[in-house]
């Protein structure tokens, strides 16, 4: 299929959306559903107001600051288990027990510990990014070749230039699919943590504009959550991956 | 055995066993001169790969000892490449990168690196394709690839553990008039694991024959076919007595002493 094919197929999915949409509204009262005109419309009342971005900007900083803890330290532990077989083993059953708790759960317990404000929804998001990350980086340091290891090391390779040419680039996109499944679980855990305990946001726009029965702002704060996903994963995550991963024969 | 100036490469009762007990070859002792091509062949599992990788400096052996120009080696350096049976080669790296692989592990400036290496290229006939990246060539390319990265930092010796395994005939036939023809030119010495007899025939000085189940050195043959070598040879009644000789050493199984052959090695 050509480029312009596929970007044809995947641009219908915009106006099917707004069908559907428009379909279900028709339906109901604009107060319980609104439809695409009145939610335009508050998003552009919205995009005017200084506290809809105080509430984005804070969900990006949680965002910024969880995930940045999270993708460092589970690079340097997922490399240190890589390298150590005993490690790797004691990690195991912690890593299968936390992936199989939802990041969310963690939430009230944070907040008794942390109190309210930002440092219990970065914890939410560390939980959530560290694990997925953690579980790529072993994978990709188990994937490594001993051949290009041994390649390297019969040029005289010292241990630095080992880890620099050879583990580095090959653990690279199993790293890159962990940050960006781990992107995802941390996006969408932030904004249910922000929802059940926090006190601004995106999350808690919209859940304090629920308790209001303002569901145009609802709508509102759910498109916006779509919408900045949509934009992480097309102008940040997808570029680097081309750019450090796009060797790969998996993608 | 007495040592003579021209020894690249001497081997000396090395012998390699896991854990004390499981032996995958013994008491192996060979000489190779500069220049040599020299094959190793034997059934699945006789250590011939595991000498190699010994030779390489990758795993450590139990006893004895490797000398290159009588200087006793103990770890991988570039004195002695290899080309891996998997080729081993980077797919983040294009053509020439990989082949530059060495020199950047060595530090050589930029624009040496890359004369260097286009040279290389243009030595395995791949000139054209150094901006390629792995995944697009063919098995026969990468084998070039591969070989090339090995010339650019020009060794002593090139180990090879079946690099042609995977090829298919018709490329495989090729490949040895590649790796005679790149011989010639760079006077390497080379030591080949192949599982073919006849690959080993055609392109050998001598053929050593390793011994199943604990490998030791059943035999060793000199080849004394002429060179320039060509796929003409391959059916001459001598190229045929040198297989008939060596296929029978592997069935009969008997080990060899080192008077009884005479061979240079």
């Amino acid at each position: 299929m050509t480029d312009l094919k596929k970007w044809l197929w995947g641009s219908l999915s915009i106006p099917f959306l707004f069908l559907v949409w428009i379909a279900i509204a028709s339906r109901y009262p604009d107060l319980i559903f609104p439809g695409p005109i009145i939610v335009i419309k508050e998003f552009s009342v919205q995009l005017a107001s200084a506290e809809f971005y105080d509430h984005v900007g804070i969900s990006l900083y949680r965002l910024g600051i969880g995930f940045s803890i999270a993708a460092v330290s589970a690079f340097i532990v997922g490399t240190l288990a890589g390298l150590s077989r005993p490690f790797r083993l004691f990690l195991s059953p912690i890593v299968s027990f936390f992936q199989a708790t939802p990041p969310m759960a963690w939430a009230p317990l944070f907040i008794l510990l942390l109190d309210l404000g930002n440092a219990p929804m970065i914890a939410v998001i560390v939980m959530a990014a560290f694990f997925p990350i953690l579980v790529n980086v072993i994978q990709g340091m188990e994937l490594i070749k001993q051949s290009h290891i041994r390649a390297a090391l019969s040029f005289g390779a010292n241990r630095f230039q080992l880890a620099r040419y050879v583990y580095l680039p090959e653990v690279m996109p199993s790293a890159f699919s962990g940050v960006i499944v781990g992107f995802g679980i941390a996006w969408r855990s932030l904004v249910a943590a922000e929802m059940i305990g926090g006190d601004a946001g995106i999350g808690w726009l919209i859940s304090t504009s629920g308790q209001m029965a303002n569901s145009s702002l609802v709508m509102v704060g759910i498109i916006t959550i779509g919408l900045m996903a949509l934009f992480f994963e097309l102008v940040l995550l997808q570029p680097l991956k081309k750019r450090f991963a796009s060797w790969a024969p998996r993608s | 055995m007495e040592k003579e100036l021209n020894d690249k490469l001497t081997i000396n009762q090395l012998n390699l066993s896991y854990d004390g007990k499981r032996t995958i070859f013994k008491d192996v002792s060979l000489n190779i001169k500069k220049g040599e091509f020299v094959s190793i062949v034997g059934p699945s599992g006789c250590g011939k790969s595991s000498l190699l990788n010994v030779i390489a400096g990758f795993i450590q052996p139990t006893s004895g000892d490797i000398y290159v120009n009588k200087t006793p080696v103990k770890k991988p350096g570039p004195d002695r490449a290899v080309v891996f049976q998997d080729l081993a080669l980077f797919p983040w790296l294009n053509v020439i990168d990989n082949v530059a692989f060495g020199l950047k592990i060595q530090s050589m400036d930029k624009k040496d690196r890359f004369e260097k290496s286009m040279e290389a290229i243009q030595l395995v006939g791949l000139s054209g394709y150094e901006k390629a990246s792995i995944h697009d060539l063919s098995g026969g390319m990468k084998q070039r690839v591969a070989i090339a990265r090995t010339l650019v930092t020009n060794p002593e010796i090139l180990l090879m553990d079946e690099p042609f395994s995977a090829l298919d005939a018709q490329t495989r036939e090729n490949m040895q008039d590649e790796l005679m023809r790149i011989q010639e030119k760079t006077g390497m010495t080379i030591v080949l694991v192949t599982h073919s007899i006849d690959e080993a025939v055609y392109l050998s000085d001598h053929v050593v024959v390793m011994q199943n189940g604990g490998g030791a050195i059943l035999d060793m043959i000199n080849v004394s076919l002429p060179r320039p070598r060509n796929l003409e040879m391959r059916l001459t009644p001598a190229f045929n007595e040198y297989k008939r000789q060596l296929i029978q050493n592997l069935k009969e199984g008997h080990v060899y002493k080192g008077e009884q052959s005479g061979s240079g090695i």
